[in-house]
């Protein structure tokens, strides 16, 4: 009678039995399986945005110059020595021998022109736009003509401006470069299956391809975080990246995981729209700014005492990169003050500000906002809360103007100099009003003609000032990475940018067999 | 096995009259602030201070399902309402006047009766931008040819008795008899089907809450309420169980409530 | 036969007609469109009207129902407004997940139901039929979602016998796929198995009483013949119409389920696309599961005729 069932219950307990949760994770194939929660929009470096795209683009891409993970320090790429010359605004590069792309084409001074001007002339980011022109002395060296002084230009070359792409494979495959890109990184893309996974296979001619123990990457994109936790915990993913504080103490708990809290450049922020009154008035903003109170937020977020601390500036104290200190402690929650500024801006009823939320990240949801809305309420701040994707999110804050307000993160740039022209700078790209901050745009310009420590500390030091008076962001709260490792890999590299390089990554039992 | 079954129906009567009442008196007997937030106590245990514990933000659970009551009950409302609106006048031409027009009317409903509902809900959504009322009236107009097609049978069934015969040779308006003889005749089917109704919309009402469409935040909500406790699964499993339990109670005693009209119904 | 399929379609082409017209026609009326997303910040009258000319947006209504309507007949959804991905690309990726999973859980369904819809209507008035009809009035109050969050708690955190998340895809071994499928396919399938037992229940129980059963029972037949010849194809029938109401649920269940387990299926496409006010999505794809609903409509009732030829009149 119950014939179909207990058909249906042998073949249930047959697939149990079927080794849980075995998935990918592949150690005796030496294929990494790594799970994250975001997959990127495209791999074509000049087109995308995303801060946590650098998993697959570290893996997919080699960089001209890299960084020394802890100290952020530039260090070789593909290029084996650089210079500036005295006044800042030229760089000479010189490559190392033999390199190829992954399609076998030579990677020489004349690719490395090609795909810094493609990045200059179509580039999302503005990174290059101090470039004047390229120079190629010999098909080794190249010298990089600056149009002002810019000592930042060697952490740039070491992001995605740095990722050198082949030409021809752009030109050839057009569109499909978003998906099928060729560099001339460790890992080759073997194939990408939205909303699904990634599959990377190793390029056997990277130039420095006795450092890479894998033979293949393959990235799980994981939306929730329960899920990305419990992929963790049953073993689907050997690496689980970006996870949700949350879960940790079920991931401490399970012997077979090694949970990290890596240090980060990143934070939890609330984006304020300059352009979109009243919040081009400074009082305003520093009334948001004060009723607030961070330390709950960051207590209830990521868990007491978790991360460098509640902020009110960008750049975190953890690193070479430090903003001054006395100001990221400097702003306390005080409700009252607040309700007062908003008298003195001309809201003496309060105001009704609109913020747009999405849920799936750390903190950038209505997890957030619900509390921050009970904060804002006695300073006479009425949230208005609009709950969308991510993307869709920006998009309307950032296009559209629908939104005074964002809920979301920084993941910060590889050197501190670039947050602040970006944000605070006349003509950055984040400052949507072109607002000008007084004192701000002659700090950045000297900032950028030295390289000397102590004077870039004293004039960074000058814009913390600055920025914390004119808050033209509202950051919250530091916030580290949270990873675990299954207890069969090691090797992992978690560099102060907060944005991980897996290739590094090896099976210990693997190696040891050599 | 007949006692068995009037236990339950006496229960579900007894719950849904417990839902009534909470729904009309909700905010007053409300414990505390729904709103409100400890953030020092989330996910805290049932105690005497809150009964069913707290949520992710310390808020008392109990309070906010007594709150979160009242929009569950209003969106089953205006989805039952919409559907009966649209429904009730649709079965009645069609089963009152009958040939051609009912053919039609009738093809329409089987038309619409493929409908995924929750499709629907989701376009409107993207449409009108998300709310209860919007989904629960989209909700409503998928579920109407259901309706239709109850009232229609029960016309039918009633349409030829004696009395509707001897009102017609006195003469009596047509609409006249369709409100006073046919439809309270019509009326038991319809009834049952009703609760049936009512049911369903509760649970597409609580799938789009889960899916962000519904009533937004931080408005308390039973569909948001799970959808809230969805990420603190490995935290906190049993986030999730309250919010469900009382969902499922809802339901169950409708459809039961439903049962047993039936039951009554068909004996007589 | 040809006849009869021929008048089936005739009904069943208008409801698709008519859901295009709705789908449609919701999305085309509401103000600020994709002109205006297109357009972006700042935007002149003049910008928006140059892009509103481009899309053809500034036709006729009717012209451009038409324009649609063909060009998604022949695949071409237009570009979502998020990320100017081909709709149609993105759909034909999906769309095989949410089938795998709709028609899985309508499989499990029927596999489930079947059975226990007999046996409740053999063995009336006793414990087991209690317990079923329990049961199966149980799975229909149940929220799909919740259970699935349930059972991820219970089987894939807790128990780790199945993963918690996602599909595999076939590449990863028949194996790991059919692993990663066996718990969405079962909660969704859940209240569709209630709704088969229950049908499958009343249809047995009106065989059974039926006139020429009880001719066949006094003529002496043995009750495996009775049951297995004549009650069972003829409780069939009602079993066969019910798929097609479930369908519809199904593919509304396929959605939530899709969130809870995180499967690239087409639900999580409409959710993102409701979500993200990204029309021209929400369109495409509310436009292919209506259809792909209706298209499992059409295919019950052939497979009605062919079962039972008493239901060609």
């Amino acid at each position: 009678m119950l014939v179909g069932s207990r058909v249906i219950a042998i073949a249930l307990l047959s697939t149990a039995l079927l080794q849980p949760g075995a998935g990918f994770a592949d150690a005796r194939n030496n294929v990494l399986t790594i799970g994250l929660a975001t997959e990127p929009f495209t791999l074509y470096p000049a087109m995308g945005v995303g801060g946590t795209d650098y998993p697959y683009l570290y893996s997919l891409f080699a960089r001209l110059l890299t960084f020394d993970p802890k100290s952020l320090e530039p260090r070789p790429g593909l290029a084996e020595s650089w210079e500036f010359s005295p006044d800042k605004r030229a760089l000479k590069l010189k490559l190392r021998e033999n390199l190829t792309f992954q399609d076998g084409t030579t990677l020489d001074a004349e690719a490395v022109k090609a795909s810094l001007m493609n990045f200059k002339e179509h580039g999302r980011v503005q990174d290059l736009e101090v470039v004047e022109a390229i120079d190629v002395i010999d098909p080794r060296t190249l010298v990089v003509k600056l149009d002002r002084p810019y000592s930042p230009m060697t952490a740039i070359l070491a992001d995605r401006a740095g990722m050198i792409i082949s030409s021809t494979a752009l030109k050839a495959a057009g569109k499909d470069f978003d998906r099928k890109p060729i560099g001339a990184g460790p890992f080759m893309i073997k194939n990408w299956t939205s909303g699904s996974n990634m599959e990377l296979v190793r390029f056997p001619n990277y130039y420095d391809k006795d450092s890479i123990k894998l033979s293949g990457i393959v990235f799980k994109f994981i939306a929730n975080a329960p899920s990305l936790a419990s992929a963790a915990l049953s073993g689907q993913v050997d690496y689980a990246f970006g996870l949700d504080p949350k879960n940790l103490p079920a991931l401490k708990a399970n012997p077979r995981l090694r949970v990290a809290i890596e240090p980060s450049l990143s934070l939890n922020q609330i984006g304020i729209h300059l352009g979109y009154p009243p919040m081009d008035n400074v009082l305003v903003r520093r009334a948001v700014s004060m009723s607030i109170d961070r330390e709950a937020l960051r207590d209830v977020i990521l868990g007491k005492d978790v991360g460098e601390g509640p902020t009110a500036n960008m750049v975190p104290p953890t690193q070479a990169f430090k903003s001054s200190p006395q100001f990221p402690a400097s702003i306390k929650y005080d409700p009252a003050k607040a309700k007062q500024l908003l008298a003195e801006a001309g809201f003496p009823n309060g105001i009704t500000l609109k913020i747009c939320a999405s849920n799936g990240g750390v903190g950038t949801g209505t997890d957030v906002t619900d509390i921050e809305r009970e904060q804002m309420r006695p300073a006479g701040i009425t949230l208005d809360v609009v709950v969308m994707n991510s993307s869709a999110c920006l998009q309307a804050y950032n296009l559209r103007r629908e939104f005074q307000l964002w809920q979301g993160g920084w993941s910060g740039r590889p050197h501190r100099f670039m947050t602040y022209s970006q944000y605070f700078g006349t003509n950055g790209q984040y400052n949507k009003a072109k607002t000008r901050f007084p004192g701000v745009d002659e700090a950045l310009e000297k900032i950028a003609a030295t390289d000397d420590p102590e004077q870039q500390e004293s004039l960074f030091a000058d814009l913390d000032r600055i920025w914390v008076e004119q808050m033209p962001v509202a950051p919250l709260f530091w916030r580290p990475n949270f990873s675990a490792y299954s207890s069969q890999i090691a090797g992992e590299t978690p560099n102060a940018q907060g944005k991980p390089d897996p290739t590094s990554i090896y099976f210990i039992a693997n190696e040891k067999k050599k | 096995m007949g006692n068995r079954f009037r236990i339950g129906f006496h229960l579900a009567v007894a719950f849904l009259t417990l839902l009534a009442f909470v729904v009309v008196f909700g905010p007053a007997l409300a414990p505390y602030d729904p709103l409100a937030q400890n953030l020092r106590n989330p996910f805290g245990p049932p105690t005497w201070v809150n009964w069913l514990g707290t949520d992710n933000l310390g808020r008392d659970v109990l309070t906010r399902l007594m709150i979160g009551a009242r929009p569950a009950l209003t969106g089953v409302l205006i989805a039952v309402g919409t559907a009966a609106l649209v429904g009730v006048p649709w079965g009645l031409t069609a089963g009152y006047i009958g040939g051609l027009l009912d053919n039609i009317l009738m093809r329409i409903a089987d038309a619409l009766l493929v409908f995924p509902g929750l499709i629907l809900a989701l376009v409107l959504t993207a449409v009108f931008g998300p709310s209860l009322k919007t989904s629960m009236i989209a909700i409503g107009f998928v579920y109407s040819p259901i309706l239709a097609r109850v009232v229609r049978s029960g016309v039918l069934v009633v349409r030829n008795r004696d009395y509707v015969v001897v009102t017609r040779l006195y003469g009596l308006s047509g609409w006249h008899r369709m409100w006073q003889h046919v439809l309270p005749n019509a009326a038991a089917p319809i009834i049952v089907q009703i609760t049936l109704l009512m049911g369903l919309s509760l649970l597409a009402q609580i799938g789009l809450g889960f899916l962000g469409v519904g009533l937004q935040p931080p408005n308390p909500s039973w569909g948001g309420a799970l959808a809230e406790s969805f990420p603190y699964i490995i935290v906190s499993p049993q986030a999730s169980i309250v919010p469900g339990v009382v969902v499922v109670l809802t339901v169950l005693s409708l459809y039961r409530v439903g049962d047993e009209l039936r039951d009554r119904f068909t004996r007589e | 036969m040809l006849r009869i399929f021929l008048r089936r379609l005739l009904i069943l082409v208008p409801t698709a007609l008519f859901g295009s017209i709705l789908i449609f026609a919701l999305v085309q009326v509401i103000p600020g469109g994709a002109a205006e997303t297109i357009a972006g910040d700042d935007s002149s009258p003049e910008t928006i009207a140059r892009i509103r000319a481009q899309l053809g947006l500034d036709r006729p209504l009717h012209e451009q129902y038409v324009q649609w309507l063909t060009d998604a007949l022949q695949g071409d959804f237009g570009r979502s407004l998020l990320d100017n991905r081909q709709i149609g690309a993105d759909i034909a990726e999906r769309l095989p997940h949410t089938l795998e999973l709709a028609i899985t859980a309508l499989v499990i369904a029927l596999l489930i139901g079947i059975p226990l819809g007999i046996a409740s209507a053999i063995y009336r008035r006793s414990v087991l039929e209690g317990a079923i009809t329990s049961l199966s009035g149980l799975a229909l109050a149940v929220p799909e979602f919740w259970m699935a969050m349930v059972s991820i708690n219970l089987f894939a955190i807790k128990l780790a016998w199945f993963p918690a998340t996602g599909l595999e895809p076939w590449s990863a071994g028949w194996d790991n796929h059919i692993n990663s499928m066996v718990m969405p396919a079962l909660t969704l399938s859940s209240g569709a198995a209630a709704v088969v037992t229950r049908f499958t229940r009343s249809g047995m129980i009106g065989a059974l009483d039926s006139h020429y059963i009880r001719t066949a029972r006094s003529v002496g037949l043995s009750p495996a013949r009775i049951y297995l010849q004549f009650a069972f194809k003829n409780a069939l029938v009602p079993v066969v119409t019910v798929v097609g109401i479930v369908a519809g649920s199904l593919i509304g269940g396929a959605v939530l389920v899709e969130q809870v387990f995180v499967i690239p299926g087409l639900g999580a496409m409409l959710v993102n696309g409701v979500l993200q006010k990204d029309y021209p999505t929400v369109q495409s794809v509310a436009l292919v599961l209506t259809i792909a609903v209706i298209l499992i409509n059409l295919i019950v009732d052939m497979a009605c005729l062919v079962l039972d030829p008493r239901t060609r009149n």
